[in-house]
């Protein structure tokens, strides 16, 4: 049985911290998508503009990835994790306040940073529910990938991960077709691609927009719910919380 | 009732470090338990088992017939972690508003506890204020406050006022005992001001290397001293003593200790100085502190070879 109460404070306990630091959510909303976007806009071609605003969303999205697995180091490091260990909290319901607080804290500046790419022209919002799906889709399946990235390191030191955490978001985030087309990989690395969640999560939010990434949407619609489904299994079967220690 | 049984508990850590080696106790009704120890010694590992935050390597634990993972999930546990941070970036009553819900309560349930809690640890004035800009005694304050959250059946407190001010510390110990008396938990402390709690500790665990060398209550941790009052005299320059009425007795220059075993001897002991009163100058009588008995014991054991029970 999951207790909702406990969830949604858990949620609160991490989601605070970043829904009241103005800073940051300035740092997510706009610094961090616009200070690669620009360039990029810059140097690409004018036909690839729309590739790399869906880029954009998706490195907003990679927040949750990096939140979820770095809290956690963070939170050992510290050693606040202890308190919360004495009570009696389930793997399940520390996972779910990990996923609701990942949800207050990047849907909304992923909105925000859609609306921004939206009045700038750089993106057309043709199919909202497609859209939703794939935020929805890209949180899921980020936190859970951070999740259990953090509870696998976590015999090791903080320092190793976040070094290990920030090279799977830059590979999640750069060697993804997301920024570009699928085509303008090689094709022995279009496969590997296929693997890479964040080339269907963007093929979704692509296809609601109208922008077209080479994806077969059969391989998005089939691998996702796939992975999603085995992460979850991963989460909730093996690993305990106690694993912090 | 409370029960805690702990049945040949080993604990060998990742890197060879074997923390506890057969720990074996029982603890049934009883209100108020020191943990005592060298650092080092097991007292953290041995907690941390009893509340199921990590599991030991060999024998089993349980509380109320449940194992601690059961008993957790239920809320029996209040704990304060030695070595834990507070997510400062809450208000005092937040943070514990949040950990209420976290320990099983309903919100209006959580709002009635935190608001008493308040008021019971004192922390009125700062209850609106961020946790970031309180002073460590306070931060420390709200550590233990926690653990009594939802007042659960047993409270595992590892050194709760470690680092405070004399004053501090006496309200803490304050607040301690009233909950030991009225609530009806069970409190078990880790802590090296023992003497600070002896008199209302109905047990001492003492562990010595991962070992539990003395089980039993106060009074029988006194008794291994071998002596039950302490009599200093100060003589008036160097008067040979003859035939002193005890063996034990250990002179310093014009300071003599005698260790009295009971009420008659130290009769007897007085009466010896009544006769050498134009000699003494000043004298003293007190009784051991529970932290001599257990500093001897542990001493026994290091010069003595360890493991031997007490």
């Amino acid at each position: 049985m999951v207790n909702i109460y406990r969830v949604y404070a858990i949620s609160m306990i991490y989601a605070l911290w970043m829904l009241r630091n103005k800073l940051f959510y300035l740092y997510l909303t706009v610094l961090l998508p616009f200070t690669i976007l620009v360039p990029f806009l810059i140097i690409a071609p004018a036909r690839l503009g729309p590739f790399i605003a869906v880029g954009t969303v998706i490195l907003t999205l990679m927040y949750c990835f990096s939140t979820a697995s770095q809290d956690l180091a963070v939170d050992r490091l510290l050693k606040r994790i202890a308190i919360l260990l004495t009570k009696p909290v389930t793997p399940l319901e520390y996972f779910l306040g990990i996923l609701l607080s990942n949800a207050m804290q990047t849907l909304p500046a992923t909105v925000i940073v859609i609306m921004v790419l939206w009045v700038a022209g750089l993106i057309k919002i043709g199919d909202i529910t497609l859209l939703l799906l794939g935020l929805v889709a890209g949180w899921y399946i980020l936190t859970i990938m951070g999740y259990i990235t953090a509870l696998t390191l976590l015999s090791r030191d903080y320092n190793t991960i976040i070094i290990v955490s920030n090279s799977i978001a830059f590979i999640l985030t750069f060697m993804a077709p997301v920024y570009y087309p699928l085509e303008f990989l090689l094709e022995q690395l279009r496969i590997l691609a296929y693997l890479i969640p964040t080339t269907h999560i963007a093929n979704i939010i692509g296809k609601a927009c109208n922008i077209e990434y080479g994806v077969p949407p059969t391989i998005t619609y089939t691998y996702l719910p796939i992975l999603a489904s085995l992460l979850t299994t991963i989460t909730l079967k093996s690993l305990k919380l106690k694993d912090v220690y | 009732m409370v029960e805690i049984r702990c049945e040949d508990l080993w604990k060998i850590y990742g890197s060879g470090t074997v923390a506890l080696r057969g720990v074996s106790f029982a603890l049934v009704d009883v209100s108020l338990v020191i943990l005592v120890g060298p650092n080092g010694s097991g007292k953290t590992t041995l907690v941390r088992i009893i509340d199921g935050e990590i599991s030991p390597s060999k024998g089993f634990v349980s509380i109320n017939g449940l194992s601690p993972d059961v008993a957790r999930a239920k809320g029996f546990f209040g704990v304060m972690p030695q070595e834990a941070r507070l997510h400062e970036y809450l208000s005092v009553r937040e943070y514990l508003y949040y950990l209420a819900l976290i320990q099983g309560l309903n919100r209006h349930e959580a709002k009635r506890e935190v608001s008493r809690i308040i008021d019971d640890f004192m922390l009125q004035e700062y209850a609106s204020t961020r946790i970031e800009y309180l002073s460590a005694g306070f931060k420390r304050r709200i550590l233990l406050a926690q653990a009594f959250l939802g007042s659960p059946e047993i409270l595992l407190l590892d050194e709760p006022t470690v680092g405070l001010d004399p004053e501090m510390r006496a309200k803490l110990w304050d607040i301690i005992m009233r909950y030991a008396r009225e609530r009806g938990s069970m409190i078990i402390l880790v802590t090296h001001y023992i003497d600070e709690v002896r008199d209302i500790a109905s047990r001492v665990l003492l562990l010595y290397k991962g070992q539990l060398i003395f089980n039993g209550n106060p009074r029988e941790l006194l008794s291994k001293m071998g002596y039950k009052y302490r009599v200093q005299v100060r003589l008036r320059g160097s008067k040979a003593l003859e035939t002193p009425p005890l063996r034990l007795h250990y002179r310093s220059g014009d300071v003599i200790e005698f260790y009295v075993v009971d009420e008659e001897e130290l009769i007897k002991l007085l009466n010896y100085l009544v006769s050498l009163r134009d000699w003494v100058s000043e004298f003293s009588i007190d009784r051991p502190s529970l932290e001599e008995s257990y500093l001897r014991l542990i001493k026994l054991l290091e010069g003595g070879g360890s493991g031997q029970h007490l």
